[in-house]
């Protein structure tokens, strides 16, 4: 009786129990065949692992703590919606951002809210002129959103009722192209060079509410509670988002937004920093819409509950605000006067990260990378 | 691979769970660098792919709360290595020999030397690329360190089957290796 393949493998891996090794050790020694079978095995196994070998050599294997940081900006890139102006809409975000607009009832009527009424009796333009962070609860809404994943009905949403034309492609730039593609005039901080210029050409987005779609989401992500407003059915909501402008500036070797377009390389290694500016974009929804009434249900899916919902509403005001979330668990956010006017600082739990984030002159910018409070501002206020 | 006591937790099917991020983190993360890194053979590519890995760890934890094993960390791993793989010996590969060319001639060495080994491992990655992928995975995370027990979570197989498996697969390596040409026309 000989012994099976799977026993001799496992012999030479060193996977036996010491009593069956010493089983298969003794048949061997004994039995031609099966110690012929043994070093045929034994041989291409070395064979094996000496090619395999070849292919750890030119590895340069980051450290724990790079790694670390890496993976809790994924994390947290995830979560973060301030600089979807330039990502929003790329087809790995569509689903979200689908959701958000249709889900919260949309979210970015909200987020950019009327400056002027349009010339048309029944619409409004959007545009948005100062921010307000709002806690969202980050765990909630990616629970949430991760359920929309699956959902026919966001396929139908998607695949009917949202169009998405995308204007081009992101490329790189020079600064004077970057002024002219994105038609305002792109500003640098002071005593930086920048390492690169990209531009993120526009896109026009456009919704047809189907409510009872929106309502069938709302409960499958189990907002059975949140009320719709009826007046929302067949709204036509239009969203002009305006070529945005990034550069990086500093020591931006290792970062990784340097060297790739995707949403996934986002990361920013120290000394390295990341400004955004655009044009605030714009949104056309009927006039006849109570902005509040979209409002509550909207901060609802956020996260807060009706009555905290209820109380926001009336501290903020819709038409001149736009609301960047903020994941609660995760991040913390405070008011600072930033560029002359008043912007917000966003700083991410256990790490040195930061965000600045303020409108002026109808521009929003961005600016993100490592260090201290006083190093943002520092950079940021010295735009030129 | 010894795992630690924290991240050991039997649940009702006797498999090990892991409980905390930290210290999957922190017990798994070389390995799954390694483990993508040989497959693909760019370091910079392979850190992207083992950052979404562990994202992927993260959600199935916090947002699914679904529980997981190491063996799921490490097909996740394995998966994104191969699908890489694949996708980059569609596109040319010119650039990343061209990478490692210039990261190891900087290190030093016979440039004659250094061609020959640099087309070996393209051939060797072009012959896992080949492989039925249960081998290429089988091969690769064995070839990582990991054991029977593991390799069973990590490709959902019956332990018993493991050793078989393995066998089939070196042969099956052997086999296509020895019917490559040296260059990329595997």
């Amino acid at each position: 009786m000989h012994i099976d393949v799977a026993r001799l493998q496992s012999f030479c891996d060193q996977e036996l129990s010491p009593a069956d090794e010493a089983r298969v050790r003794a048949h061997a020694a004994e039995c031609d065949n099966c110690r012929q079978a043994l070093e045929t095995i034994r041989d291409r196994g070395r064979h094996t692992a000496a090619r395999l070998e070849l292919l750890d050599s030119g590895s340069v294997p980051p450290t724990a703590d790079f790694m670390r940081t890496r993976i809790q900006e994924r994390i947290e890139t995830k979560m973060e919606m301030t600089n979807m102006w330039q990502t929003a809409f790329s087809r790995k975000y569509r689903p979200v951002w689908a959701s958000l607009l249709v889900v919260a009832v949309f979210v970015i009527v909200l987020t950019v809210p009327p400056v002027r009424a349009l010339a048309a009796r029944f619409l409004y333009l959007f545009r948005a002129q100062e921010i307000q962070t709002v806690y969202v609860d980050g765990q909630k809404l990616e629970q949430q959103m991760q359920k929309l994943r699956s959902s026919p009905e966001m396929a139908q949403i998607l695949s009917k009722d949202l169009r998405i034309e995308p204007k081009g492609e992101r490329h790189e730039v020079t600064i004077v192209q970057a002024s002219q593609e994105a038609g305002i005039q792109v500003r640098k901080p002071t005593g930086y060079e920048a390492a690169k210029w990209f531009v993120q050409p526009g896109s026009k987005i456009s919704l047809d509410v189907d409510l009872s779609r929106v309502r069938a989401i709302l409960d499958e992500m189990g907002n059975t509670d949140i009320e719709l407003p009826p007046g929302l059915d067949g709204a036509k909501v239009n969203f002009d988002l305006q070529p945005g402008v990034t550069g990086f500036f500093g020591d931006c070797t290792g970062s990784q937004g340097l060297r790739a377009e995707e949403g996934r390389r986002l990361y920013l290694g120290p000394g390295c920093f990341m400004l955004n500016q655009a044009l605030s974009p714009t949104v056309s929804a009927p006039g006849g819409l109570n902005i509040d009434d979209v409002a509550t249900p909207l901060l609802q899916v956020m996260g807060m509950t009706e009555a905290e919902a209820k109380e926001f509403s009336q501290t903020v005001d819709f038409t001149t605000t736009m609301l960047v979330p903020i994941p609660r668990n995760v991040s913390s956010a405070e008011t600072v006067t930033v560029d002359g006017v008043k912007g917000n600082l966003v700083r991410y739990s256990g790490t040195e990260r930061f965000l600045v984030i303020w409108i002026k002159n109808e521009i929003i910018y961005s600016l993100s990378g490592m260090g201290d409070k006083e190093k943002a501002l520092e950079i940021a206020n010295s735009l030129q | 691979m010894e795992l630690k006591a924290d991240l050991r937790e039997p649940d009702t099917s006797g498999e090990i769970r892991v409980t905390s991020f930290e210290s999957a983190f922190q017990e798994h993360w070389r390995r799954v660098y390694q483990v993508i890194y040989r497959l693909i053979g760019n370091s910079a590519e392979a850190e992207d792919l083992a950052v979404e890995a562990f994202w992927r760890l993260h959600s199935q934890m916090s947002v699914d709360r679904k529980p997981v094993t190491p063996g799921w960390l490490y097909r996740v791993a394995v998966n994104l290595g191969l699908n890489s793989l694949r996708a980059s010996r569609r596109r040319s590969r010119y650039e990343d020999a061209a990478a490692q060319w210039t990261t190891e001639t900087r290190a030093g060495g016979d440039p004659l030397e250094l061609a020959a080994r640099t087309e070996e491992r393209n051939r060797v990655r072009s012959v896992l690329a080949r492989l039925k992928p249960r081998s290429a995975r089988l091969l690769i995370l064995r070839h990582s360190g990991l054991s029977y027990a593991e390799l069973a979570s990590a490709l959902d197989i019956p332990v018993a089957s493991v050793g078989s498996l393995l066998a089939r697969a070196e042969k099956e390596f052997e086999k296509c290796y020895r019917s490559c040409a040296p260059v990329r026309s595997c």
